[in-house]
């Protein structure tokens, strides 16, 4: 009996600890750097910060102008000196962002297993677990095509976006893991469109990434919700 | 002799399927290669001095020699572009104003639903049909 008393009290401690040790995370900000190659070159340079509570992006642009934008899940707002320039609605949300995924440590299947996709099939090719998801509501007017994903390492390393006809509409990766106070981030995320006549690549990198940064409180701030 | 062709089919079925996938996860971005060492050099102008202004900047880029080819400096950046931040007239609310502005005006105007894209498109629908109006009233008292 007492041997049972020791095992129960144990386990309940042992549980205990490593709740306490889970750290929380929920600011991220870092140094972003964005290339568009198409019919022409672009290159866009500033910061970003997001904060899971708040559910709102920062951007502080450098270049080609200096602007700040705050992307939150239903509108996206200019803003200047703290004051709303223009907004507009947002159809993208922040659902599927990076840092978004990262901080709710769903980065393991890219938001996928929560969303209205569903996982078809598991293979092991290699080093890569590749899995395909399909939709799980076949809407006719609003068609999706399936999805195929290469995970490294427990790391999503490709994802590739199909057409309803099977055709490939684009393909990213996720490359340059960085361990940031526990959490693995990729550094370099380059994305090939693939649905127009010629490629469009698109290769962002992160630079200085920082994470839980409370003492900051400019770049997190809410106010400008109300300024309009 | 049908045993052996079965094997080099099954052969050629298991190596086209690995082939796809080695495929479908990789790239290649040697066709980019000049324009994205070009960016690489635009970068570093960015980067080198921090308190530049965008247009100090574009002079830099501007005057370097080491460009493959010119670089357009004045576009939008990617994160406006995506956010739709740039100026697009909305034709429903451009109608409001223009035809029926009392009415669009609590529709567009005072609706928190709306954006700053469309609020704009309602003024200047409304402005297009004042100054239309005062053109065609101008010309019939003429």
């Amino acid at each position: 009996m007492k041997f049972l008393r020791f095992i129960f009290f144990s386990l309940i401690f042992l549980g205990a600890s490593s709740l306490i040790g889970q750290k929380a995370y929920s600011r991220i900000e870092a140094e972003i750097t964005i290339k568009e190659i198409d019919s022409t070159s672009r290159i866009t340079t500033g910061k970003m910060y997001f904060d899971k509570n708040s559910e709102a992006m920062y951007y502080s642009i450098k270049y080609p102008s200096r602007e700040v934008l705050v992307y939150t899940d239903t509108m996206i707002y200019k803003l200047n000196e703290g004051k709303v320039l223009q907004n507009h609605k947002s159809t993208n949300g922040l659902k599927f962002n990076i840092f978004n995924l990262v901080l709710n440590s769903q980065m393991e299947y890219y938001g996928l297993n929560s969303s209205s996709y569903e996982l078809i099939k598991t293979k092991n090719d290699k080093d890569q677990i590749i899995t395909t998801w399909e939709p799980k509501f076949k809407n006719k007017k609003y068609r999706s095509g399936k999805i195929i994903m290469s995970q490294k390492n427990k790391l999503i390393f490709g994802l590739v976006s199909f057409h309803p006809d099977g055709s490939i509409l684009s393909k990213q990766f996720f490359e340059d893991y960085i361990n940031v106070d526990g959490l693995m981030i990729p550094s370099k995320i380059t994305q090939i469109a693939l649905f127009k006549e010629k490629p469009e690549y698109k290769i962002t990198t992160y630079k200085n990434i920082k994470v839980n940064n409370f003492d900051d409180t400019k770049h997190y701030s809410s106010e400008f919700y109300f300024s309009d | 002799m049908k045993k052996i062709s079965t094997l080099i089919l099954a052969f050629a079925f298991i190596f086209n399927v690995s082939a796809s996938n080695a495929d479908l996860f990789s790239y290649d971005l040697s066709e980019i290669g000049t324009e994205l060492s070009d960016l690489d050099i635009v970068e570093n102008i960015i980067a080198q001095d921090q308190n530049s202004t965008v247009e100090e900047i574009n002079t830099q880029i501007t005057n370097n020699n080491f460009l493959s080819s010119s670089f357009e400096t004045s576009y939008n950046s990617s994160l406006a572009l995506r956010a739709g931040l740039i100026d697009d007239m909305d034709w429903g609310s451009f109608a409001w104003g223009f035809c029926c502005w009392p009415i669009g005006f609590f529709v567009v105007i005072t609706n928190k639903d709306k954006d700053s894209n469309q609020k704009k498109s309602f003024w200047v629908g409304l402005g297009t049909s004042f100054v239309l109006s005062l053109i065609s009233g101008a010309g019939a008292s003429a």
